[in-house]
């Protein structure tokens, strides 16, 4: 029992959002699409839950196939980055919303809507109007709605970004806590890294309409299967590979440098430090190669205190871990 | 010491020149409002009651003032309703939709504004009139609508029609699609979706533009005044009235009807004002 996507392209004039895009979801699995804006994450999201048709490809869920089948008929619960919650309506009316309209009868919606309205944490605020509501509130508010009729399909569309970092760090724990209890099946549009590696099962990366990468966030993030992908999640160094036939440059991550006084075997290099920024859990060294070149290493406090590094000190580079992509990117 | 010799203004030397342009803008302004505004009103008013309270009330409540207002009144029931029920119909599509000849659509609803309300009636009399040959054969037919009440609703329909078209468009713009993609995800059809999502959420919107149209609606002069043909007591709606009571050289009592389109003209404002503050809140 799967949802899947199969060969989606959408084009919008001459702008290709998607390009040939198949992507596979298990059931109960929460799935992030994670990419820059403009990037077709939040195009596919839109063709799954029916609001956008792909100009060729198939959606499935759960073995029937869906490409046709209007939004309405789709089972899906929809959470949009700005609420879109219905104003005019209490807490209560938005989250009973979905019931109505599916002419539920009255001893059927109001237990539900309780229910949903406990475990969004929201029980006191049934009969207030959205505008009364903190963010974060409305936010909960959208998804209590989404969840009421019990859709196949969940799909979240930048849930947090309207939201600032502290309501943005709780709202995540607390979403991934509802998804161990629901296990409905999730997929989570973003661009924030955070948001996708904090919640996801797995991590579908979109570049302009195509899928570069998909799979756990370790694995993407050890093993990014391109360069765009490793300059995506994270800073980059670029470090020379010894050893090569011609002058070569592999990847390799700050916190994946190390630093010594003392000079060893290749693959380390020499370089000077530029500035030290010891505020922060790692200490970052911006260093300069020869040629003007620039390196960010991250070493932790200890070690930073052993080197005891200044501006302007030599220094020698050991890469723990470098990474050679094929020219293709 | 640099300060000494550079002068600082002292904040009442700062202050003193802008509160007397503040002052001088002020009495500018009012001085415009009152000269363009209330010397015009209060003269209604002095005119009207020229000749006594009495007097006053007998031009207003004579055979031929109150079927004037009968007829103003008959024409906005019929003219508001049905320009609200297309206006809103032509707004949600523009607003809410993209589709081919969408932008025709949008000029045609500007188009009453840039045609003067004359020529609109003009074009009425000329479109099916009695030398037209539509017109010719209504007649036939016995249905007369130039010179009479059909005619003169057609024309302040024309005239007036952009006003809510153009309110609901705006709010239906402002409120975006997303609470309509929501409500279809949660399995409402399109009926439900404009009932219970997109119609509330543009309310204040809607009876802004309904009480623009009324009040054009109720005062509109040239085009209907084309197509009326000025029957007293049948085919004179109060700014036809005022006009013909004026031609009579029947001064206060011409000035006693308009000013019922005066009390008209307020209790717009107020209203419009209301709705304003409503709108407000709630976006």
């Amino acid at each position: 029992m799967t949802f899947e996507v199969r060969d989606l392209s959408k084009r919008f004039g001459t702008y290709a959002a998607l390009d040939s895009v198949s992507l596979r979801i298990a059931r109960g699995e929460l799935v992030a699409l994670l990419g820059p804006s403009g990037c077709g994450k939040t195009t596919l999201l839109r063709i799954l839950a029916g609001l956008e048709m792909a100009d060729a490809g198939t959606v499935h869920f759960e073995g029937a196939d869906v490409t046709h089948t209007p939004a309405a008929a789709r089972g899906v619960g929809l959470v949009f980055q700005h609420y879109a919650l219905f104003e005019h309506m209490t807490v209560f009316e938005n989250v009973a919303f979905g019931l109505r309209v599916r002419r539920q009868p009255k001893s059927k919606i109001v237990p539900r809507v309780k229910e949903l309205l406990a475990r969004v944490r929201l029980e006191g605020y049934a009969d207030r109007a959205p505008s009364q509501l903190s963010g974060g509130q409305r936010q909960r508010v959208a998804l209590a709605r989404a969840l009421a009729s019990e859709p196949r399909v969940l799909l979240l569309d930048e849930p947090f970004g309207a939201l600032d970092a502290r309501v943005r760090q709780e709202l995540r724990v607390w979403l991934r806590h509802i998804h161990d209890e629901t296990h409905v099946t999730t997929v989570l549009v973003t661009h924030d890294r955070e948001d996708a590696f904090d919640l996801a099962d797995r991590v579908a990366i979109m570049n302009g309409g195509r899928l570069e990468q998909v799979g756990p966030p370790a694995e993407v993030f050890r093993r990014p299967a391109t360069e765009w992908v490793m300059r995506f999640l994270g800073d980059v160094n670029e470090v020379p590979v010894h050893g090569a036939p011609t002058p070569a440059f592999g990847y390799a991550r700050p916190h994946e440098l190390d630093l010594s006084r003392l000079p060893s075997e290749p693959p380390s290099f020499g370089a000077r430090v530029r500035r030290v920024q010891s505020a922060g859990a790692l200490v970052r060294v911006e260093l300069e190669l020869d040629g003007n070149r620039s390196l960010v290493a991250e070493v932790d406090e200890g070690r930073f205190e052993t080197l005891a590094l200044r501006r302007g000190d030599s220094v020698f580079v050991s890469p723990r871990h470098v990474r050679v992509f094929d020219a293709q990117a | 010491m640099v300060s000494d010799f550079v002068s600082v203004p002292t904040k009442a030397q700062v202050v003193r020149p802008r509160v007397m342009a503040r002052v001088a803008l002020t009495i500018v302004a009012l001085g415009f409002l009152g000269v363009v505004v209330v010397v015009p009103v209060l003269a209604v008013f002095a005119k009207a009651l020229e000749d006594g309270v009495f007097a006053y009330l007998r031009a207003v409540i004579e055979a031929d003032a109150l079927s004037a207002m009968r007829l103003t009144l008959w024409i906005a029931l019929l003219v508001v309703p049905a320009n609200t029920a297309l206006g809103l119909a032509a707004g949600w599509a523009i607003g809410k939709f993209e589709f081919r000849g969408k932008t025709l659509l949008t000029s045609l609803i500007e188009i009453p504004f840039a045609v003067s309300p004359v020529i609109s009636g003009m074009l009425f009399v000329l479109a099916v009139g009695p030398r037209s040959v539509v017109g010719e054969r209504l007649l036939g037919s016995g249905i007369r609508i130039i010179f009479a009440w059909p005619g003169m609703a057609l024309a302040t329909a024309f005239v007036t029609f952009g006003y809510v078209a153009r309110q609901v468009i705006t709010a239906m713009e402002t409120t975006g699609r997303d609470k309509e993609e929501a409500a279809l995800v949660l399995g409402a059809n399109g009926w439900q979706t404009f009932w219970r999502v997109s119609l509330p959420s543009i309310r204040w919107g809607l009876l802004y533009g309904v009480i623009l149209c009324n009040a054009r609606a109720m005062g509109e002069f040239g085009g209907v005044s084309v197509v009326s043909g000025h029957v007293r007591g049948l085919t004179n709606t109060l700014p036809l009235y005022v006009e013909t009571l004026y031609d009579d050289y029947r001064f206060s009592a011409s000035f006693a009807v308009a000013s019922l389109l005066v009390f008209l003209a307020v209790v717009t404002l107020v209203a419009k004002v209301l709705v304003e503050r409503k709108i407000k809140v709630s976006s």
